[in-house]
């Protein structure tokens, strides 16, 4: 049982001494197996009554250190205030949370839907890098697109965003009628 | 013992405190469990499986499919080398596993089962069966050998039982495509990308061996209107133009005075017009290499109609004519477009038309105007019972986000009706409609019986190096699935 104990320790020590691009890598590898993951066990569904989730295993406390309090706006207006890991994706966010907002993340991000729509505000926005061209190419498809929308997948969480307040598009019309 | 099961209460209220306003809080009341039938297994059918399933806490979902198996075009029309974009299955499949969601597959709704049997053994019945019909394209010679609809193209390379035995012949060196969409630009990409990138794909293995063989060099793309009309995105035709082995033609007098006064624009809604546009001036304006053997060529033929397919000999395919267009006014994402009398010649020796789908009527009692079907947020006019989403509903158009989005709405529509709908009516859903199925002699598939197939699917991938190798004849599917349950049958008997 030590070992084991000593065993878990020196991996979080190792990975806690990775660079942050590294665990960018680390964790951008393991998205996929982190979400189908957390897919697989939320939310059971007995006799009709919905149970929570469960998660048994959490990478981003073990990789991270820094956390910020960010706000998430649903499509029905409703502000989820939780707690978001610094270098972690504004999807990342949604999925450590148990959000499970419907049809958000639908391509799991991999930049192949524009599902993780946000809007930020213009303040927030300036402050973010350039969005890539795949990114740029999905967000022309998205629904209830403004000057300040991202795909939730590629944004990463900053210390300066601390208190910042997201929304999901309240539009559901769509790109068709543009 | 009793602070435990208060535990548990408090618990399954709070974790049943809905995500959505309170006014999606439902039970159901009165004693029947209300019943839903989605005709259809594709993106919509399923993001409206899923908002129903998470926001009722009694309602039965039953989803029914034309063919054996599940995910529409998500299997049939998203390209090979698009895995990612597949992705969207997992959630589905996750869906799928709820204990009040069954699958039917292999039961034709319209033919199989009427929609009024359908409707009188549900409390609701909502139509994502997509856009299955071509649109119309009249034009002489559209018979003539190796002359595809996107349709059978698609569905040749893609797998889909109704296409696999088409004679599809690439030993010539040009191929036609008319239509600039997102469609016609995957099948130019089918055409052009070089095989060893199709390898490993769910592409099936019998047209791989056609595309080795192609000797095709030049494909055109044929649109009868200017680069702001065209309904592809920059996405997909950076994919086929920015391949190594493309150079991409287009002419000049396409980026009139109004086309780069368009491109000027800030007008955040046709963004994704002027991006594509710009992209394509772009690649058009790059200095061509075609010094190797492997150089292939995109020309895209915008301003062109089409008038007739000609052959030479023995009724294949060998030139379109077309008439060339003129495009007017200085607006140039609303010009007006008028015929010349220039007739242009384009030698070919396959042709592809990709000019859209419609949908299809199975039903009389269903209000089809202008090949749409007439609702308000999913809901059929004039009906309480019937809904509709996606491209069913507003004609074919749109990707996976859209359908996605129109699932929120037409399901918000169904649950805001359902509890009524529920003590209106007593229904059985499945348990009505299943025995009248059988009875007619259909086998009907499962959730567990695409699990067979599924797996029997990736297997034989394996073997080959690819994410799966389809079965490609709904015939075999059924086979699979009764040897999969025959399996199951002796296993549990030992």
């Amino acid at each position: 049982m030590l070992s084991m104990a000593n065993f878990g320790k020196s991996i979080v020590s190792c990975l806690s001494s990775l660079e942050s691009t590294h665990l960018q890598a680390l964790k951008l590898a393991t998205r996929g197996l982190r979400y189908n993951y957390f897919k697989r066990h939320c939310p059971k569904l007995k006799n009709g009554i919905v149970t929570s989730p469960v998660r048994r295993f959490q990478t981003a406390p073990l990789l991270h250190n820094d956390k910020i309090t960010i706000n998430i706006v649903d499509r029905n207006r409703k502000t989820h205030t939780v707690q978001a890991n610094v270098d972690d994706t504004i999807l990342d966010v949604v999925i450590d949370n148990q959000l499970d907002f419907e049809s958000y993340g639908v391509c799991e991000g991999t930049v192949a839907c524009s599902t993780c729509h946000v809007i930020f505000n213009q303040e927030v926005y300036d402050t973010l890098e350039e969005p890539l061209m795949d990114e740029m190419d999905m967000l022309d498809l998205a629904c209830g697109l403004t000057e300040t929308s991202r795909l939730g997948c590629q944004v990463h969480i900053t210390k300066e965003m601390e208190g910042m307040t997201v929304k999901l598009p309240e539009e559901i019309t769509d790109a068709r009628d543009l | 013992m009793l602070t435990n099961v208060l535990k548990q209460i408090t618990t399954k209220c709070s974790v049943s405190k809905l995500y959505c306003v309170a006014s999606f809080g439902f039970s159901t009341l009165g004693n029947t469990q209300p019943h839903v039938c989605i005709v259809g297994s594709g993106p919509a059918g399923f993001g409206v499986a899923q908002t129903l399933l998470k926001n009722h806490e009694q309602v039965q979902v039953d989803m029914f499919e034309k063919i054996p198996v599940p995910f529409g075009l998500i299997r049939y029309g998203v390209s090979p080398d698009h895995q990612d974009v597949k992705n969207a299955i997992n959630g589905y499949s996750q869906t799928a596993t709820s204990e009040r969601f069954s699958f039917f597959g292999n039961v034709d709704i319209g033919q199989d089962v009427s929609l009024p049997e359908l409707l009188s053994a549900y409390h609701a019945v909502v139509l994502c069966y997509g856009a299955q019909e071509e649109a119309t394209f009249n034009i002489s010679g559209k018979n003539l050998k190796n002359v595809f609809s996107s349709k059978q193209f698609v569905g040749w390379y893609n797998g889909n039982p109704e296409f696999q035995n088409l004679d599809v012949n690439l030993s010539g060196k040009s191929a036609a495509i008319i239509g600039v969409g997102n469609v016609a630009l995957d099948c130019a990409r089918m055409l052009l990308k070089p095989t060893e990138q199709l390898q490993e794909t769910d592409i099936t293995s019998s047209a791989l061996k056609t595309l080795q063989k192609s000797n095709i060099k030049s494909v055109y793309l044929v649109g009868r209107r200017g680069p702001m009309q065209m309904a592809c995105t920059r996405k997909e035709l950076s994919e086929v133009a920015g391949l190594e082995c493309v150079n991409t033609f287009v002419e000049e007098n396409c980026f009139s005075k109004s086309v780069e006064t368009a491109l000027k624009s800030k007008d955040l809604a046709r963004r994704k017009q002027r991006r594509l546009v710009a992209y394509l001036q772009k690649v058009s304006k790059q200095v061509k290499d075609d010094t190797s053997e492997d150089t292939k060529k995109l020309y895209l033929k915008l301003l062109r109609s089409p008038v007739a397919l000609e052959s030479k000999n023995d009724d294949l395919i060998a030139n379109v004519k077309l008439i060339k267009r003129e495009m007017q006014g200085e607006d140039a994402f609303n010009p007006t477009f008028t015929d010349t009398n220039v007739v242009e010649n384009l030698p070919c020796d396959i042709v592809v038309s990709c000019i859209g789908y419609q949908n299809a009527v199975i039903s009389d009692d269903i209000p089809f105007v202008d090949g749409k079907i007439m609702n308000k947020n999913g809901k059929v006019d004039d009906r309480k019972d019937l809904f509709t989403c996606g491209w069913c509903s507003h004609g074919a158009k749109g990707v996976l986000a859209d359908s996605s989005n129109d699932s929120l709405v037409t399901g918000a529509s169904v649950l805001s009706n359902l509890d009524q709908l529920a003590s209106d009516k007593n229904c059985n859903g499945s348990n009505d409609i299943v025995p009248k199925i059988l009875q007619r002699g259909l086998q009907i598939t499962s959730w567990k019986d695409w699990k067979t197939i599924d797996s029997f699917e990736i297997k034989r991938g394996q073997k080959l190096g690819k994410v799966r190798e389809k079965v490609v004849s709904c015939d075999e599917m059924l086979q699979i699935a009764n040897e999969g349950k025959s399996n199951e049958a002796n296993t549990s008997e030992k």
